[in-house]
């Protein structure tokens, strides 16, 4: 039965009650990320009425103990600082904790009483967010024990209530099979559309600006195509090294860690054509699309096209730094790849022929996410220009540091003379709409809370994504000759400058 | 006469705007905008102190901002104390730093937050021969100040200062200093009429209007929402009174979420409390909100002498009580306190309570405290929310990115003017 006092209201603040039960609730991602996302919720008001969280993991503590961990927690992560005492005091007592190991069918049981006490205290109408917070190994145990404990009951759309949703956090899987596996289980407990697997760069403001700009203005959407583009070139880079995780990253690399997920992610959105509607099964038909017409890499491509690295010593912002190999937990002869680059075609009408180039990596030279339109230059040069012509046009996304978009374009500098400059205009988000930028986290959390799940990636679209890194990461395991090294605090190997130049290209310096 | 004089305020205007970017302090700011914001405000008790509400604003929402003070009374205009005290309070308590162009100039260097006053020196005008009323002091006046923006951008603030009979002059003025292609916003500070000659020169050319009731009062916003509908040419209006019901009417309509809806087809009444106003002041809080169920569940409205009667579409007629509870210091008078929905012979209740006054912005940056408690018989549920922030900037920011018009608003404000016409017409055929 509708409400019509409902009607007319203030869009986007209807968020039905629920409870989040966050496993893994002593990690590291729900200290820095998700409970000072949740705590900013609080502060935009953004959150339901009813609500609650349940934190999960091993050893024993009250729950006012994991309030003031959290409390702690949040004045150290939080966006907003410092921590609003009034607003705090409406947040706190919706916390609560449970000690269980996630093997045991006893944790599951308990939670089960737990929940039902918070829900009539709290007024969460039996809705349930399950935040999978753990390490990968954990997730088979999680689902299992849930199911066993008839937490889930398996919905085929998404306004069925009382809701049971799932959010997977990277990484989905170590390759297709064992992402297909995945999938597979959490298929046989819930329901697709009860599944929300995180990318967090989804999340992030630029990210969903890249479909805003693209395709709310008329202008640059017709040049959004082999006619006028000459190539475009992704970059993922972080200055950080592998800060203290060099066993999860010894089994992962850059190519698992970034490539496979967030950045052809960036490719899909820049490539995908024109969704028929923001509709989550409508945006992400449109990027599967983009993966499946992805050329297949086979093993004389992937010499040619596909560069990765390993950092040596450096200096990185003024800093020393040791080399991979010498990182904690690190083998001394890995050949785990910290850097990738590789030129990609998306085979179809729009693109044929325009290289996507992509690369990504730690202790680059500095930290920068974007996106790089490079257009075509002009046909005929009227203007006298020394050094190589009339530079082309070149539309950037940024999304890390700072959220802008940039255009660089030529223009006269005044005078007698015809001098031509490249200038670049920027828009900078934030100062344009205000700082309060929300973090990735907070709108990824509230569209599961809302069952929105156009920003969460399919079950299809990981298996794709997988599907196209699987060669490379075959070809390498046939492989093992060490990565080519890279200094610290440079832009990566030389072969990675190499594979533009060999088309008469350079990679930007952003 | 005063042509050339303000001509030449222009061009210095221009100039200092043109240059206010230069220099190092600013070179590495943003330089996008994305409106024309115009405060006009008619009453000088209230400009000065309104023009840090002005300057929150511009740090919020990039944009080259105008300060506008009209001087002198308008003739025949109401200002009585009542009005002067509830312009005083500017908001929900809100916390109004009093700052003089020269305090604005002497913050310089408090670091992000700090405006710089650029201003060279003031240009006043002669006399203007043939001022209507010769006690006006009849200087028109401009600076520019530039304000950072909460993230790394830049606004501006052009103040323009001068007396009412110039008001043309003014509007002109303003209307070629603003940024080219974005919207301009006017924001109207105090009480408005849409006859009144000053609020149509300020209206030549504007996308939005914004006024705030709770100030001007409910016959303001009726008279100004008629003559936006006159043409499609018209501003669209916003309310801040109205904006600020936002969280009300949400966790009002959470009174009936899930299965409770049907009780709104048997309500027994519904009881408004406000903080006491003088007598003749019709509180908009009270009368948008009940206006605003009325609209929702189909109904009509009628005046009464205890509040309202509003007859549904399935024939009954269940009263709205409106009545004043005593007015904490520092809360404006008409502040919405209290709502209560009684349904099934009274066995459900539902009610918010404010704690009138323990939002006050001398205190604390968040509005009072909401007592939400819903009551059947069987289950209770409670909550205590705090209604959003106090400040004026904040519901000014939120109403400037809301759509330029709101349908539930037109609607709402509808249902008042037929509440009226309605009236109108009884006395006619009582009379007659
Ligand atoms: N950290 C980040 O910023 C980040 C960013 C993106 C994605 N992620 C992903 O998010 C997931 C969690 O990351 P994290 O950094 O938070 O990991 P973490 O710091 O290792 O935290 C894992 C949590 O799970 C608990 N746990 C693990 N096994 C358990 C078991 N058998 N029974 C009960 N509790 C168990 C741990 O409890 P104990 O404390 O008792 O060990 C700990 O609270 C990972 O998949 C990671 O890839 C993390």
């Amino acid at each position: 039965m509708s409400n019509p006092l409902r009607e007319g209201l203030e869009a986007g603040r209807v968020v039905p009650p629920c409870t989040v039960v966050i496993f893994g609730a002593g990690g590291d991602l729900t200290r820095r990320k998700l409970m000072p996302a949740l705590y900013n919720l609080a502060v935009s008001r953004a959150l339901p009425g009813g609500f609650a969280v349940v934190g999960i993991s091993r050893g024993e503590k009250s729950d006012d103990a994991f309030r003031e961990e959290m409390h702690e927690a949040v004045g150290t992560f939080s966006r907003k600082k410092p921590i609003d005492p009034g607003i705090w005091t409406d947040f706190a007592p919706g916390l609560f904790f449970q000690a269980g190991a996630f093997g045991e069918a006893e944790t599951y049981a308990k939670l089960k009483e737990r929940l039902e006490t918070i829900e009539s205290s709290r007024g969460t109408k039996g809705n349930r967010l399950f935040y999978l917070a753990v390490p990968p190994s954990e997730v088979r145990g999680i689902v299992e024990g849930l199911r066993g404990a008839g937490l889930v009951e398996k919905h085929t759309s998404i306004s069925e209530l009382p809701f049971t949703r799932i959010i997977a956090e990277k990484p989905f899987g170590h390759d297709r099979a064992s992402a297909a596996a995945l999938n597979g289980l959490l298929g046989e407990v819930f329901g697709e559309r009860q599944v929300f697997r995180i990318d967090h760069y989804l999340g992030k403001e630029t990210v969903q600006n890249l479909l805003v700009f693209r395709f709310a203005n008329s202008l640059f959407e017709p040049l959004w195509n082999r006619e006028h583009v000459d190539h475009v070139q992704i970059t993922v880079a972080e200055d950080i090294g592998v800060e203290g995780r060099g066993r999860f990253y010894e089994q992962t690399g850059a190519l698992r860690d970034i490539v496979q997920n967030h950045a052809l992610q960036l490719l899909c959105l820049t490539a995908m054509e024109p969704p028929i509607s923001l509709h989550a099964d409508a945006v992400r038909d449109e990027k599967v699309k983009v993966l499946r017409s992805l050329r297949p890499l086979g093993p004389r491509t992937i010499r040619s096209s596909v560069v990765r690295g390993q950092y040596t010593g450096g200096f990185v912002r003024g800093d020393e730094v040791p080399a991979y190999r010498q990182e904690p937990d690190v083998a001394g002869e890995s050949s785990t790849e910290t850097f990738v680059a590789m030129r990609v075609f998306v085979d179809s009408w729009r693109w044929g022929g325009v290289p996507f180039y992509v690369r990504a990596g730690k202790r680059l030279n500095r930290r920068a996410t974007e996106v790089a339109i490079h257009f075509k230059r002009v046909p005929h040069a009227i203007f006298p220009v020394p050094d190589g012509g009339i530079s082309p046009n070149v539309l950037t996304m940024r999304i890390q540091p700072d959220e802008q978009i940039a255009l660089r374009f030529t223009t006269k500098e005044p005078g007698q003379n015809t001098v031509l400059r490249d200038v670049a205009m920027d828009f900078r988000y934030g100062s344009t709409f205000g700082s309060n930028t929300p973090e990735a986290y907070e709108r990824l959390l509230l569209d599961a809370m809302r069952g929105d799940a156009t920003l969460f990636t399919r079950a299809d679209e990981a298996e794709q994504q997988w599907a196209f890194v699987e060669p490379i990461l075959a070809a390498w395991q046939e492989n093992p000759t060490p990565p080519p090294m890279y200094d610290a605090g440079s832009w990566g190997p030389e072969a990675s400058h190499e594979l533009l130049a060999a088309d008469g290209r350079r990679w930007r310096k952003p | 006469m005063s042509g050339p004089r303000i001509a030449a305020l222009l061009g210095r205007l221009e100039g200092e705007l043109r240059t206010l970017r230069d220099g190092e302090k600013f070179s590495n700011k943003s330089r996008i905008s994305a409106g024309n914001l115009v405060f006009v405000c008619t009453a000088r008790s209230i400009a000065n102190r309104y023009i840090s509400v002005v300057d929150e604003m511009a740090q919020r929402f990039p944009s080259r901002a105008f300060f506008v003070a009209v001087e002198g009374a308008p003739t025949g205009s109401r200002s009585s104390a009542d009005s002067s005290t509830r312009l005083d309070l500017l908001g929900e308590g809100a916390a109004v730093r009093i700052l003089s162009a020269q305090q604005l100039e002497a913050q310089d260097d408090e670091g992000p937050r700090s405006m710089m006053g650029l201003a060279g020196d003031s240009a006043p005008l002669p006399s203007m021969e043939n001022a209507a009323d010769a006690r006006m002091s009849v200087d028109v006046d401009g600076r520019v100040y530039a304000i950072e923006t909460d993230a790394d951008g830049l606004s501006d603030r052009v103040d323009i200062r001068g007396p009412r009979a110039f008001a043309r002059h003014l509007a002109s003025a303003v209307d070629a200093l603003v940024l080219p292609e974005l919207p301009v916003i006017l924001v109207w500070v105090g009480t408005a009429r849409a006859d009144d000659g000053v609020f149509q020169a300020f209206n030549d050319d504007t996308k939005r209007v914004i006024t705030d009731s709770a100030y001007a009062g409910l016959d303001s916003l009726l008279s100004i929402f008629q003559w936006t509908q006159e043409a499609d040419t018209r501003p669209r209006l916003s309310d801040l009174a109205w904006v600020r019901l936002g969280p009300w009417q949400e966790l009002t309509a959470r009174f009936f979420d899930d299965d409770r809806s049907p009780l709104l087809d048997v309500l027994d009444r519904i009881e408004i409390s406000h903080a006491a106003a003088d007598v003749g002041f019709q509180p908009p809080d009270c009368a948008l909100f009940t206006a605003w169920i009325a609209n929702r569940l189909g109904a009509t409205l009628e005046r009464d002498s205890f509040g309202y009667i509003a007859p549904q579409k399935n024939g009954r007629r269940f009263p709205i009580t409106v009545t004043p509870v005593p007015r904490p210091k520092g809360v404006a008078p008409g502040t919405l306190a209290s709502v209560r929905f009684l349904a099934k012979s009274n066995e459900f209740t539902a009610q918010i309570k404010r704690d009138l006054g323990t939002g006050r912005g001398d205190q604390t940056a968040d509005a009072d405290l909401l007592h939400w408690h819903i009551a059947d018989g069987v289950t209770v549920l409670e909550q205590t929310i705090r209604l959003h922030s106090n400040k004026v900037s904040y519901w000014l920011d939120r109403t400037v990115r809301r759509p330029d018009e709101e349908p539930l608003f037109v609607a709402v404000l509808k249902t008042l003017l037929a509440m009226d016409a309605a009236q109108d017409r009884a006395q006619e055929s009582l009379r007659g």
